[in-house]
């Protein structure tokens, strides 16, 4: 059936006009930022080179990062770079921000991804099964839990959770990054660590990765999956409700073909919900990935925002930016393969 | 043989091997059902040393093959952002630069009253030069360079390091330009290579710190030959590659550099100074200083690093941790602008010495972990004296001050902070607090990190909390830096002729008792006239496990990895 939709639809033509259409978005969302990113308070040469530097020496660091020219100039010298593949350097890692981004987006997309699977499982899973047995026992539990995810704030949990699960009982190992201390990463494919010595057969590498990930992607998922959760139950509650699955129930058909058929029905909100909660995340899960010194993205945009750091800000908001449209583009796609009514 | 005993033979066979850890061999062995006592003798049988089987969470040997007792594992707040001496001057680049970087020379150590080492400022001894002759007017100091002195890249130190070094700086004007201009060095033509091991600097006037300044860990060494091998057209002076590999002839070098993650630094085994008992040191970030206690408590690490007040209380007494807490340099003032009225005026700075509350912020912010700060000189610099900051809190005096002044019903003012600092949050509502009860109103202000200081060395708050150091341990430095018109460290445009005359005096001094005096004198003014109200000076806290020994504190805030010893 599928098969026939995307014959008979336009649908590359489709993905093609939306491929085409990130370059014109990327560019003014470049453009915006730079700009925002240039009238911040923080002046970058006096962070740099500190208090004591002679003022010949901050003019020639001026002038070499262009900061003296007009913004449009700087903008100039900047898409020529970036054309180039030259991101610029971050002075607070000394590594080319391009060098940052390849190492932490990896390390942030491993976390979160895990984290949006469990909350996925966890959050559609119960929220199903509430929708089913409304005012059941679980039910009510499965609302406090919902009203308490949203409430409660990661740091916090997280923090509980080392506090309980590593610094009490030792069951996870020490919040010190995605690694233990003593081992190399494996050979790189992707970035992430678990994939990566999957590949390579490093099963050392492999468990050390996967403990490690266990606290901030339970923590991460737990809080996540409140809102999944909530969205999943309502949405299914309403369907539930509907004229077809009544029409369903009457005509016999059995139990599991009706929630197949309304769990189908529940998924478009949830679906763009995980989609917003996947790109927030991206940035948003800094507090985590302070609290067990991850080294990700968020983290970066924090520092370097903190410090003036333009290059690495901007680079992070860019890849931060392309992310964000490609998620939406594929829950875009995916909303034509769950809804037969939608065509391109 | 039993199947049991050929399965404990195997497996014993491939713990010898290597093929498995001595952890799994111990965990194979429980879930065969082995009493412990049983693992231990099979452990001995294997030719293993007989422990018990490590807990989760402490360590094996690490990937390198090094053993635990060569191994140091730090957590700190952030990893370095470069090793470069002409741009990296936060603190967490002091201490990378302290390992990696020699200069030409350095001080004594001596052990203080609390039984912790510190470097003995009386007691100047060769680094990198063996020797050195300076001139009776003090203005001309020659060099006698170590021979044999080789860096991590197999390259010797010649007096052409010690140009190139200087030279870099002036070109790129960046950090080393700062000390051209305050040592009275013309340009890199008043540094004259003599021959292959002797180098002369010549000073336009007479320098009281002609060569204690050489000390500095901004004017270390770099190595010429392994810079020019990776300078490119782009980039002429190695600032790209000298920022991830710090390039010196120090005792450590760069092997990973993984920011936001953590630095791994390797010993250099043909070290002048002998090679390093500790092989490898893992620096690794863990910005949450939460965690570096857990983890510190529970011997995940070996040194925990920048600890809040709080924690390091808790600490005390904790037979699991090793507390160093080494008096130091760093310095928490509260400064007023005295481009801002009523703040020009000197009777209203000394109702605002009087009226701080020195007590409250030194027992709930610092919690015992600082002491009080009596003077711009540290009390471990020579030359120090605490005699003329006599002032305590009293409301009154300050409220009778202000009335002098003619601000009998006080007056508005603003304070500023920085939000990046633990602990000025709780000392601003602490003084907020004691200014109201003298009838001063001040409405606080937050800035994070980077537009704070812009502001503050811009001259434009009204008043602030300025935290920094003397890095160089001379009086005169500090006493200069801090208060005299002409540098930049006086961020309160305070203009006080006589200090001005004092200190740059006292630098120019070779006299050392005329110098003492004159350091005294302008201790005295600062703390009378100066618009600083002086607070405290916490301690650097070096956590450690037990077993860890020979920590020194250097200037700078950082302890030299090379001189540690683990058990």
């Amino acid at each position: 059936m599928l098969w026939r939709r995307l014959r008979r639809s336009r649908l590359g033509l489709y993905v093609l006009r939306r491929c085409l259409a990130l370059i014109p978005q990327l560019l003014a969302i470049s453009m915006v930022t730079f700009v925002l990113e240039r009238l911040l308070p923080g002046d970058p040469v006096t962070l740099i080179l500190g208090p004591m530097a002679t003022p010949e020496a901050r003019a020639t660091l001026r002038a070499q990062m262009h900061l003296n020219r007009p913004l449009y100039i700087q903008y100039y010298y900047y898409l020529r770079d970036l054309l180039h593949g030259n991101l610029g350097r971050s002075w607070t890692t000394s590594n080319t921000v391009a060098q940052d981004l390849i190492t932490r987006f990896p390390a942030t997309f491993e976390l979160i991804t895990y984290s949006l699977l469990l909350a996925l499982i966890v959050g559609i899973g119960v929220g199903v099964v509430t929708a089913l047995r409304p005012a059941g026992w679980v039910d009510r539990l499965t609302r406090v839990y919902g009203l308490l995810a949203g409430a409660l704030p990661d740091f916090w949990l997280a923090l509980i959770f080392i506090f309980f699960l590593y610094y009490k009982v030792r069951l996870f190992p020490a919040p010190l990054g995605r690694l233990g201390p003593y081992l190399s990463p494996p050979h790189r494919i992707t970035g992430m660590y678990t994939v990566d010595s999957l590949l390579t057969g490093n099963w050392v590498d492999l468990r050390s990765a996967a403990a490690h990930l266990a606290l901030p992607v339970i923590t991460e998922a737990l809080v996540t999956a409140g809102a999944i959760m909530r969205m999943t139950r309502s949405t299914m509650l309403t369907i539930l409700d509907g004229d077809f699955i009544r029409h369903g129930r009457f005509s016999g058909l059995p139990e599991r073909v009706i929630v197949r058929y309304a769990i189908r029905n529940a998924l478009p909100p949830v679906v763009t919900l995980i989609a917003i909660i996947y790109a927030y995340l991206l940035g948003g899960a800094v507090l985590i990935e302070n609290i067990f010194g991850w080294g990700g993205l968020g983290q970066y945009a924090v520092q370097t925002l903190e410090q003036s750091d333009y290059a690495a800000l901007l680079g992070f908001v860019l890849v931060a930016a392309a992310f964000t449209l490609f998620l939406y583009l594929a829950v875009d796609l995916l909303y034509f393969a769950i809804d037969p009514r939608i065509s391109y | 043989m039993s199947a049991h005993e050929s399965l404990i033979a195997e497996l014993g066979d491939r713990l010898r091997s290597g093929k498995i850890s001595r952890r799994a061999f111990v965990r194979r062995l429980t879930a065969l059902g082995l009493a412990t006592g049983a693992i231990a003798a099979a452990l001995d049988a294997h030719a293993v040393p007989a422990s018990a089987a490590p807990a989760p969470g402490a360590r094996a040997v690490t990937a390198s093959g090094q053993n635990e007792s060569t191994t140091l594992l730090i957590a700190t707040s952030e990893t370095p952002p470069g090793l470069d001496t002409e741009y990296d001057a936060s603190r967490s680049s002091h201490e990378g630069l302290g390992q990696t970087m020699d200069a030409l020379v350095n001080f004594g150590k001596k052990k203080g009253a609390d039984g912790l080492w510190y470097s003995d400022f009386s007691q100047l001894e060769g680094a990198l030069a063996e020797s050195w002759d300076v001139t009776p007017d003090q203005k001309t100091v020659t060099f006698h360079l170590r021979k044999g002195v080789m860096s991590h890249w197999g390259n010797e130190l010649t007096a052409n390091d010690v140009f190139y070094s200087w030279n870099r700086g002036y070109q790129l004007k960046s950090n080393r330009s700062f000390y051209y201009n305050f040592m009275k060095i013309k340009d890199p033509n008043s540094i004259k290579v003599l021959d292959k091991y002797t180098v002369r600097f010549e000073y336009e006037a007479p320098s009281s710190i002609a060569v204690v300044m050489h000390s500095n860990l901004y004017l270390t060494i770099n190595d010429a030959t392994a810079a020019k091998a990776h300078s490119t057209a782009a980039d002429p002076w190695a600032k790209n590659w000298i920022a991830t590999n710090a390039d010196g002839f120090g005792p450590y070098y760069v092997d990973t550099w993984q920011p936001g993650q953590q630095v791994i630094f390797r010993a250099h085994e043909g070290y002048w100074g002998g090679a390093p008992a500790i092989k490898e040191v893992i620096v690794r970030e863990e910005p949450n200083p939460a965690n570096r206690l857990a983890l510190i408590e529970t011997g995940a690490v070996d040194v925990a690093e920048w600890l809040l007040p709080q924690e390091l209380v808790q600490l005390k007494g904790n037979p699991n941790v090793q507390l160093a807490l080494f008096r130091s340099n760093f310095q928490s003032t509260y400064e007023m602008n005295t481009l801002k009225p009523p703040f020009d005026n000197p009777k209203v700075r000394e109702a605002f010495k009087y009226a701080f509350p020195y007590n409250d912020v030194l027992n709930t912010v610092f919690q015992g972990t600082a002491e009080r700060m009596r003077s711009l000189v540290p009390s471990v610099f020579p030359d120090n004296t605490e005699e003329y900051y006599t002032y305590e809190t009293d409301l009154a005096k300050a409220k009778q001050l202000l009335a002098e002044a003619g601000y009998p019903n006080g007056f508005k003012t603003e304070l500023t902070y920085n939000t990046e600092i633990d602990w000025d949050e709780s000392m601003a509502i602490l003084t907020q607090t004691n200014l109201k009860k003298i009838g001063v109103d001040a409405t606080l202000s937050k800035l994070p990190g980077g537009p704070f200081f812009n502001a503050e060395w811009g001259h434009q708050l009204t008043t602030c909390y300025f935290e920094d150091q003397p890095n160089v341990p001379a009086a005169e430095y500090a006493l200069w830096a801090f208060g005299n018109t002409e540098s930049r460290g006086d961020t309160t445009s305070w203009k006080n002729a006589q200090y001005d005359q004092l200190t740059t005096g006292a630098l120019a001094e070779i006299d050392p008792v005329k110098r003492k005096a004159m350091n005294y004198q302008a201790q005295q003014i600062v703390a009378q006239d100066g618009p600083y109200v002086f607070i405290a000076r916490p301690y650097y806290a070096w956590v450690m496990r037990p077993g860890i020994t020979g920590a020194r504190w250097y200037p700078a805030e950082y302890v030299r990895w090379n001189e540690i010893t683990k058990k």
